[in-house]
């Protein structure tokens, strides 16, 4: 276990390093919540009969959306792409440590240090700083603060597990490619970060609500807005965590496999 | 040689470097083909839970989106070698370029040629064509001119943007994600009618980065719509030469750049 903590220490200080890149990072999060609140108020402004989420709290949705970006299994570890190309594999595999903890722990800290230096001062720009139409709302009370905070460790493990099959695949060349750029893009949608999740036609809801994906973004958010209760948040941690299990496993299965035909690259 | 020739011969080296690998290519341009659809089918979503957006209907901002898009697609297919110049930068490969006699445009121009973004263009140009009979707008040979000329001003400010943010990389590495903004956030922005937004996000994106004259007012022409911002009725006409106005501002700025460069050298 040390061993993987220090891997995961080791990366949050390399990640550290570049701060003012962080403070950069805030940029294109920051626009796009101000673009989505400026649609969302010009859609509700023409809006006929009652809608699933206010304004207010679909504002408020789309500015944690904006919060978590950085947390999202986008992509995989791009060092990782790197070592299977140039063939620096060779390395890790003489690590005494296991790989898949290996990589997971390094995933997980590129999911942290975004919370840290991008989630949080952009939480903070829109809880305090913008003006009234864009602000975001505070959580629905403390209890789904702290719900909100439970969900979104879950959503951290989840994103990791993902991320880590995203660059194991590669390995995989040409079918493992193809799955690398379109996951993400399904992720995208099924999490919520394109539209929020309550606001899809009644005909979807059922597919998206039973699908994994939406722990990733939009079950923390409606936990933050209160629209599932905080008693009721831990009914669905559970197959969060069920699901991130799964995928742990579906990762280290692939891993192995990956592992037994891995051709190290270079001489 | 001349500099059209020996930009084919970049593309030609290019081209046959990605054939190499055939599959990945393709795999690449299904997933473009398929992050734009889905793009749509939010904006499908939107529609079907709020019926309208101010006077616009879901074709039609079907079509804003399409147009933007393509615009986006063929300045990522060509231009993108600008926005990966930074790492020329910092590596000091520029150094390179630099020796050579010929301009660096060119030369940073043929870079990149990115081929998997033709698909943004064909699933624009199929989406543009979709949306126009659907609305039955009758499309005299103006119009679509107009609609050309918006697509190909759109290029140019992208394009621009690529150029000004390579450019500003002379001085700064952290501006990547400032670019990013203006570009693959934007089109987030601009597949709405700019009208919904502020008074000076809209001069901004008028007068300055001139990305709204490329969508909202070309639209507003060819749809007929009445413009909601107040500008004279000739505007939308000649809005779409803003773009390569934009452009060629951004190279006075990359020529002066590219006098300031310190190589980082070893």
């Amino acid at each position: 276990m040390k061993g993987y903590l220090t891997v995961f220490r080791i990366r949050v200080l390399a990640l550290l390093q570049y701060r003012l890149a962080a403070l950069a990072r805030l940029a294109p999060p920051l626009f796009v919540g101000f673009v989505r609140a400026a649609f969302f108020t010009a859609f509700f402004a023409g809006a006929a009969g009652e809608q699933p989420l206010t304004l207010a709290q679909t504002v408020t949705y789309c500015w944690v959306n904006q919060a978590l970006v950085g947390i999202q299994p986008w992509s995989g570890d791009p060092e990782v792409l790197q070592i299977i190309r140039n063939g620096n594999i060779a390395y890790e595999l003489c690590r005494p440590l296991d790989l898949y903890g290996h990589w997971f722990s390094r995933l997980t800290a590129h999911r942290l240090v975004p919370l840290a230096t991008g989630s949080i001062p952009l939480a903070a720009i829109a809880l305090f700083l913008l003006p009234d139409g864009y602000r975001m709302g505070a959580p629905a009370s403390p209890a789904s603060a702290l719900a909100f905070l439970l969900s979104l460790a879950g959503a951290v493990l989840m994103s990791s597990a993902l991320s880590n099959i995203l660059g194991i695949i590669t390995v995989w060349t040409v079918s493992g490619e193809g799955l690398y750029y379109l996951a993400p893009v399904i992720f995208s949608v099924l999490c919520g970060a394109i539209v929020p999740l309550p606001l899809f036609p009644a005909s979807l809801q059922g597919l998206v609500n039973f699908l994994p994906f939406r722990a990733l973004m939009d079950t923390p958010a409606q936990i933050y807005l209160g629209l599932i209760p905080p008693a009721r948040a831990g009914l669905l941690l559970a197959p969060q965590l069920l699901w991130t299990a799964a995928f742990i496993l579906i990762g280290r299965l692939l891993l192995t496999r990956a592992l037994k035909s891995v051709i190290i690259q270079g001489g | 040689m001349n500099a059209l020739q020996l930009y084919g011969r970049y593309v030609r080296v290019y081209v046959a470097g990605l054939m190499e690998y055939r599959v990945s290519l393709l795999l690449r341009l299904l997933s473009t083909l398929a992050g734009s659809i889905l793009e749509c089918v939010g904006i499908w979503v939107l529609f079907t839970r709020f019926g309208l957006l101010g006077s616009w209907t879901f074709p039609e901002t079907l079509l804003l989106f399409s147009v933007a898009s393509m615009a986006f697609g063929l300045a990522e297919w060509l231009g993108r070698g600008f926005d990966k110049f930074p790492a020329q930068v910092a590596t000091g490969d520029f150094d390179r370029m630099l020796l050579r006699p010929r301009s660096t445009v060119l030369q940073v121009l043929g870079t990149r040629f990115e081929l998997n973004k033709i698909g943004r263009v064909i699933q624009g140009g199929l989406l543009a064509w979709y949306c126009l009979t659907l609305l039955g707008a009758p499309l005299t040979p103006a119009r679509a001119a107009l609609l050309a000329a918006a697509v190909v001003g759109g290029a140019f400010v992208y394009g621009g943007v690529f150029v000004l943010f390579a450019t500003l990389s002379f001085w700064t590495i952290q501006s990547v994600q400032l670019a990013y903004v203006l570009t693959n956030c934007s089109l987030d922005m601009f597949q709405y009618p700019v009208e919904i937004y502020g008074p000076w996000v809209r001069r901004f994106f008028t007068f300055v980065v001139p990305l709204a004259c490329i969508t909202y007012y070309p639209l507003v022409a060819v749809l007929g719509k009445t413009d909601a911002t107040g500008l004279p009725a000739w505007f939308p006409w000649l809005a779409p030469a803003l773009g390569p106005v934009f452009f060629l501002g951004t190279l006075l700025l990359w020529r002066f750049g590219v006098r300031h460069y310190h190589s980082t050298g070893s």
